[in-house]
């Protein structure tokens, strides 16, 4: 006999469950049952689709209250050590590093993998990861290594990007990738010390569009293979939004004001260009990779020739900016704002065709950001002060509105398969 | 044969602590195995709050004057990368005496660093507008506990002992604010 938490969950198909609808509602209009009755009936079901989802919501709250969990643990330990940090010998602090960093992994692999707690186990591990870079920074501070030395970040990510894979954790890897870009970054301003502020800031633009491509190429080398198409969303995330807001940086009219005669960055910017055109190189390469390997592989090309069209004429542009003469600013201002809200347009449009969520919603995050902006920018000096802002929040509330409804629905039709 | 996960796990994590105990071994050899030198330095004090206090340090040695009757340069540099320092004795501290992208056979004791200006990306109408190379050891910070780095800041006279290996690998030992060693509480 059932019990009544079991009677109270039962799961059904979905056609059923609306047919069930139907009846129930006419059983109501005969007087058969009565209204609250006919909402107790309803509500002792599920449809199969309503108990997955609940069920994979269930498993993702876990796994996000385990990880702000470990967060804070982490932290709080972290700063712990870091404030009593002189009290302790340096052979101790030592000792103290690596039997903490064993403890966390050893204690998160055997939660997750042999006492089958898949979602805390992961956390822990990835506050092993944490640990690790606590560990390479703490050793620093002891040995006083520079805070910008761009090694320490590199190393960190050289030994959390194994762990990721082999655990499988998305989590990690977004913290490997974060670690690399950063990494490169501080080295870029070694590369770029010798410049002017204004040659800095399009450097590290230029560096940051063609890194984001990169990065982003990586991802879709990911679902050439099955087995590593798991760990696509990371890079194709992190690349675009890298890529998106160093674009978004080009749309500001500051970047260009600092150039009062022509001038041209590539001109100021020293040895940077040999680092940068590496790099350039190995995103060309990464994008003819990609093509390649999807050729071999027979893989459709509907969706691939968009990503890595764009992706070429990002990089271009990133290469473009440096060897421009800078001297009016307004039409470039224009350029990169058509620009940038073309490339959002055309990131939605990828995002419905590729059935992948994160696009249209990276997509629409930017575009709301570039124009809200640029209301700021040119608003800002048109009217009185109270109707400007009065303006500028029903503007926001309607786009609010309109863009989640088209969101939803987008994502809806996605769903459903629809073209 | 395939290897297990928990091998490799075990690997892994087994590679990140030794890498840990290489980087400290490294430091260590270095501080108690290289030659001890003082440098003269100039402080300025930000905050780190994940950090604790520490101590920005600009070196004499850090901005080196291209072509002077003391000094000579190699004209084999480029921004970003390697340099090597030939260090001599002047008086208490040790200054620099050559500069040059690959060390020579007979300095006895030379630092190594990272070009960060060279002068050449101001190229100005076919001229260097500096005569300037500026470079950095990885020893331009020195950690200090929470709220002791401002004596340091106002102190008229700072330097730097520092631990130099047969590569030229630096690490900073302690620091003399005018004329005492700097004691820790």
């Amino acid at each position: 006999m059932e019990t009544e938490e079991e009677r109270s969950h039962r799961t059904i198909e979905k056609g059923f469950y609306e047919q069930l609808q139907i009846e129930v509602e006419a059983w109501r209009e005969e007087d058969l049952i009565t209204l609250e009755q006919g909402s107790a009936i309803l509500s002792t079901y599920d449809t199969a689709e309503e108990s997955v989802k609940s069920r994979q919501m269930y498993g993702r709250v876990i796994g996000i209250v385990a990880t702000m969990g470990v967060v804070l643990v982490g932290t709080g330990v972290i700063l712990f050590v870091a404030s009593n940090w002189q009290l302790i010998p340096r052979f101790g602090k030592l000792a103290l590093i690596i039997s903490v960093l064993m403890a966390t992994y050893g204690s998160g692999y055997w939660l997750k993998y042999e006492r089958e707690l898949p979602r805390v186990g992961s956390a822990i591990i990835l506050m092993g990861t944490f640990f690790f870079g606590a560990a390479i920074f703490l050793i620093g501070q002891t040995y006083h290594m520079r805070l910008d030395d761009p090694n320490l970040l590199t190393w960190w990510f050289l030994g959390t990007i194994p762990i990721a894979y082999l655990t499988r954790s998305r989590a990690i890897l977004t913290l490997a990738i974060i670690n690399a870009l950063g990494g490169l970054g501080y080295r870029a301003s070694f590369w770029l010390s010798d410049s002017r502020d204004a040659t800095t800031l399009l450097g590290f633009i230029s560096l940051y569009t063609v890194l984001g491509v990169l990065v982003y190429t990586f991802g879709t080398a990911h679902t050439g293979f099955r087995q590593s198409a798991f760990f696509k969303t990371p890079f194709l995330n992190i690349g675009l939004v890298t890529a998106f807001f160093s674009l978004y940086l080009l749309s500001f009219k500051f970047v260009f004001d600092f150039y009062s005669r022509p001038f041209r960055a590539i001109d100021d910017i020293g040895l940077f260009m040999l680092p940068f055109n590496i790099i350039v190189a190995t995103a060309v390469l990464a994008l003819a990779g990609s093509a390649a390997l999807a050729y071999r592989k027979k893989m459709s090309f509907s969706t691939l020739r968009y990503e890595l069209v764009g992706g070429a004429i990002l990089v271009a542009i990133a290469y473009g900016v440096l060897l421009i003469r800078l001297n009016d600013a307004a039409i470039y201002v224009i350029l990169f704002n058509l620009i940038l809200f073309g490339l959002c347009v055309a990131v939605i449009f990828l995002g419905y065709l590729k059935r992948e969520g994160s696009l249209i919603n990276i997509g629409l995050a930017f575009f709301s950001i570039a124009l809200v902006t640029r209301y700021f920018d040119f608003g800002w000096g048109l009217f009185d002060r109270s109707l400007y802002f009065i303006g500028g929040g029903l503007i926001l509330l309607v786009a609010g509105i309109l863009m989640e409804r088209v969101r939803r629905q987008l994502l809806r039709r996605m769903m459903r398969g629809e073209a | 044969m395939k290897i297990s996960r928990k091998v490799v796990f075990i690997g892994i994590v087994l590679l990140q602590v030794i890498f840990i105990l290489g980087l400290v071994g490294f430091k260590e050899a270095t501080l108690r195995f290289g030659k001890e030198v003082t440098l003269q330095t100039v402080p300025v004090d930000p905050r780190d709050l994940f950090r604790g206090d520490f101590v920005i340090l600009s070196y004499d040695i850090s901005r080196i004057r291209r072509e002077t009757e003391d000094f000579r340069t190699r004209d084999n540099l480029r921004q970003g990368g390697s340099a090597y320092v030939w260090l001599t004795k002047k008086g208490e501290v040790w200054v620099a005496s050559e500069v040059a992208g690959d060390p020579r056979s007979d300095w006895d004791v030379f630092i190594k660093g990272t070009v960060t200006g060279t002068g050449i990306a101001r190229l100005v109408g076919g001229r260097f507008n500096r005569r300037w190379i500026t470079l950095s050891y990885g020893i331009e910070s020195y950690f200090v506990p929470e709220g002791t780095g401002k004596p340091i800041e106002r102190a008229r006279d700072v330097k730097a002992v520092v631990s130099v290996n047969g590569l030229g690998d630096a690490v900073l030992k302690s620091l003399i604010v005018d004329g005492e060693p700097l004691k820790l509480r």
